[in-house]
């Protein structure tokens, strides 16, 4: 890695090289979040309607959807500045909305964020006074990273330039459940690299939960366990990341002959997609890699090459059974 | 320590690319056996990649039998030999489907070899990102 800005820090004080492992594993049962039936109705409008799901300590958890989708309702529902229209949503059991204990270890980057100050140095003094937990050697390492002076004037920056100053004192304050609105959208790789470490750093020390809002299912797609896709105020899926591409593969063969979808699917592949440019064929099968092999292997095909999964063909699949328009969403 | 080689764009899922990685570098004698792994903190931090996939991958590894845990001290490559059945199948098939495409051609025996051996000294041996 090239750049190194995020140091190993305090690892001597660590009492226990395993606590990452045993943290998590402990915490891999606990549920941090539990929507049921969470709805949030402005007037007429159902910016989230029924929701259920259930989000998991130390989880790094991906929530996709199109504007309007009810990404940010969701994160303000569960950062308690929306109260329920109906349902309810329980951090570690607790209510949020109107509830101190659940809030101060709950905090929210909006995509537009509002500051009270004029620069960070007294938005931080803020914080350390707000939350016991901030880490004042961490907001430190933070302005190295982002590329914000403590004196600057917030309002003179731009919109992307906002977030990042929010996302100092959001991850400085060392929150236990961090909501992020988009967070990752406009940051050039290194700051991504750079944000991604730390935040990692903070999932293995301290079994923070990480929920992150964004539109571009590829801003989230190396960093995500989980992810959910959220349509029109309603929760179609939630699924562990690597879980999606089980079971569904994607390859190129050759064949000496013509060989027909037909064929194919008589012999046992479970076929989604069949495109043929003429002797080369694409499939795309909901088998396993091995099955596939297996049954392609029959034909002596000339060429026969497994080809790696994009999220954006799983989430098409898992869509089209569902008959939703994604398009939007993949853009 | 080494740290496995992971490409976040190559569409493979990263804990896959993790273990292949070790496997790898198991094979290549780059980690001895009984040598420490970076732990699941260091090795998330230094790829910037999630801690849950990171344990994810060490724990199929330790069900492999590639590694092994020791509470409270990390994870440590194994000496045993782990069975090569299955890559060797999977290398045999690939080479049967050159080999068909050679014979199509009219390429000879000595040229496969050739070819092979320059294959092997590419400098970017890596997963199916080709």
């Amino acid at each position: 890695m090239v750049n190194n800005q995020v140091v190993e820090r305090k690892d001597s004080e660590r009492p226990n090289p395993s606590t990452a492992t045993t943290t998590q594993s402990s915490d891999e049962q606990e549920v941090v979040i539990v929507a049921d039936s969470l709805s949030k109705h402005f007037g007429a409008t159902k910016a989230l309607d029924k929701v259920n799901c259930k989000i998991g300590g130390a989880s790094i958890f991906g929530l996709i959807g199109s504007n309007g989708a009810g990404k940010s309702t969701f994160l303000r529902l569960a950062a308690g500045v929306y109260k329920p229209t109906e349902g309810t949503i329980l951090y570690r059991g607790q209510v949020i909305y109107d509830n101190p204990n659940a809030k101060k270890e709950i905090i929210f980057v909006a995509d537009q964020p509002y500051f009270y100050f004029e620069n960070l140095k007294k938005m931080s003094a803020l914080y350390r006074s707000l939350y016991e937990t901030w880490d004042q050697e961490l907001y430190h390492e933070l302005l190295q990273i982002f590329p914000i002076k403590e004196d600057q004037r917030l309002d003179l920056l731009s919109k992307g330039l906002h977030r990042q100053a929010a996302l100092i004192l959001a991850i400085a304050s060392k929150p236990r459940l961090l909501l992020m609105d988009e967070a990752f959208d406009g940051l050039d790789p290194v700051m991504r690299q750079n944000l991604k470490r730390i935040l990692a750093r903070q999932v293995a020390d301290d079994g923070m939960t990480t929920l992150i809002a964004s539109q571009n299912l590829r801003e989230l797609e190396d960093f995500c366990d989980h992810v959910g896709l959220l349509h029109d105020g309603g929760l179609l899926f939630v699924e562990e990341l690597d879980k999606l591409r089980l079971g569904l593969v994607k390859a190129q063969v050759a064949f000496r002959g013509d060989i027909t979808e037909k064929q194919l699917k008589s012999m046992g592949l479970e076929i989604l997609r069949f495109h043929a440019r003429g002797s080369l064929v694409e499939i795309l099968s909901r088998n396993t890699e091995l099955e596939l092999r297996t049954i392609l292997n029959q034909l002596s095909p000339l060429l026969l090459d497994v080809l790696p999964l994009t999220l954006e063909e799983v989430f098409i699949y898992e869509l089209s059974r569902k008959a939703y328009i994604v398009s939007e969403l993949l853009a | 320590m080494v740290y496995p080689e992971v490409n976040t764009q190559s569409g493979v899922p990263i804990y896959q690319q993790v273990k292949n990685s070790y496997h790898r570098l198991a094979a290549l004698g780059l980690i001895e056996p009984h040598e420490q792994l970076p732990s699941v903190r260091q090795l998330a931090m230094e790829l910037g990649i999630n801690p849950n996939t990171v344990q994810k991958a060490y724990r199929e590894l330790e069900q492999e039998g590639l590694i092994y845990a020791v509470p409270g001290r990390g994870n440590f490559l194994s000496d045993s030999q782990r069975e090569l059945d299955v890559e060797y199948e999977e290398i045999r098939r690939s080479f049967r489907s050159a080999i068909h495409i050679a014979w199509t051609a009219g390429i000879e025996r000595t040229k496969l070899h050739e070819l092979l051996d320059d294959c092997i000294d590419e400098p970017h041996l890596s997963d199916k990102d080709e």
